[in-house]
């Protein structure tokens, strides 16, 4: 299966998910990240791949379904890249190049896993009525391809956590320094170099057959929880776990992995 | 109690889900060479590691030459399981 990513596509995007880092947009700002053309958005790229992959795992209604990507190297503006599958050990594995293969984008898999329990004490996040409808309907108006409800569900919380949340992420770092600022959105990350290293989507058996249609705005909101850093003074690895609620019921959790630098001369801030 | 097969089992499962290594290829002895293994396949296989058994693995380790191998990252965090234990 062909992937290519236009700058049509980019900006449906980051319309949608509210990530306008310069390095989806301009030239000379993804040049600091040694490539040539502008970067695709990590999520942009792994909607069909989330579609494709789904329609060859076979649900079981007792089970969740569990879509991982571990992200290699940016995808690039109408440059085409390749997904290959192939099966192992119960799970349906994937691979997206660079045509003549010389680099990976991004791997992963998709399988069934035991369904999850969500248990946190931390912040609700609520997502807006409102915002919910328009994300909706925009997601489906500009997005031709009708991806799947959970596809979307995904990448609207996923979005509201990096325009709202992430600086949750920053408040669990010891050693590098916020220098008191606030930091709580993409737009005032330039100081880090933040790199989405993985993600990773379980979601429960209703959400993959809920159809794409919205005639009740459902409650939806999130908790962050569950982090796993590993940090010195120059970086930060590690993941944190988002949890899901429609309509009060646990419905998926997102795992996402960060890298995280404070910015030199050399680096930008990256986040996929 | 954490054995040197289960961390065997989450490490290989883990440069599988990375890496195009078919099922059986991959062997203790392999040295991260001959996994093709860059700098994010490490964070991930790190992140997995201290996620499953609460452990952190230091760079120190792989630096020095102390492990060299998959095998030999195996026995390093059944040590480091081992002496959290103690």
């Amino acid at each position: 299966m062909e992937l290519l990513f236009n700058s049509e596509d980019i900006e449906k995007w980051a319309a949608f998910s509210g990530d306008r880092n310069p390095i989806h947009f301009d030239r000379q700002a993804a040049a600091k990240l040694g490539v040539e053309k502008v970067v695709v958005h990590g999520m942009l790229t792994l909607l069909p791949v989330k579609q494709e992959m789904a329609s060859k795992s076979e649900a079981d209604p007792s089970s969740w379904t569990q879509f991982r990507a571990s992200f290699k190297s940016p995808t690039l503006i109408d440059e085409k890249v390749f997904l290959k599958t192939k099966e192992r050990r119960a799970k349906q594995t994937f691979r997206v190049s660079s045509s003549n293969e010389e680099y990976q984008c991004f791997v992963g898999n998709i399988s069934q896993v035991k369904p999850e329990v969500w248990a946190s004490r931390e912040e609700v996040n609520y997502i807006d009525e409102e915002d919910i409808k328009r994300k909706f309907d925009k997601f489906y108006c500009d997005f031709e391809q009708q991806f799947d409800y959970w596809i979307w569900l995904d990448g609207l919380v996923f979005g509201h956590f990096i325009c709202n949340q992430i600086g949750n992420v920053f408040s669990e770092l010891k050693h590098i320094s916020t220098n008191n600022k606030m930091v709580n959105s993409i737009d005032n990350l330039s100081d880090y170099l933040i790199v989405q290293i993985s993600h990773q989507t379980t979601f429960s058996s209703d959400l993959k057959n809920t159809p794409i249609q919205l005639h009740e705005i459902p409650d939806i909101c999130y908790q962050v929880d569950n982090f796993n850093i590993t940090e010195d003074s120059e970086a930060a690895f590690g993941t944190c776990e988002i949890g899901v609620m429609v309509n009060e019921q646990h419905q998926m959790t997102l795992e996402l992995g960060l890298m995280i630098k404070m910015n030199t001369q050399q680096d930008i801030e990256y986040i996929n | 109690m954490t054995t040197y097969e289960d961390i065997y089992q989450v490490a290989e499962d883990t440069i599988l889900d990375l890496k195009d290594f078919d099922e059986d290829e991959i062997k203790s002895e392999m040295t991260f060479e001959e996994l093709d293994l860059d700098s994010l396949d490490f964070i991930e296989i790190q992140v997995v590691i201290k996620k499953k058994f609460s452990v952190i693995m230091k760079p120190e380790a792989f630096e020095n030459g102390e492990v060299l191998t998959f095998g030999q990252m195996c026995d390093y965090v059944l040590k480091l399981k081992q002496a959290e234990a103690a």
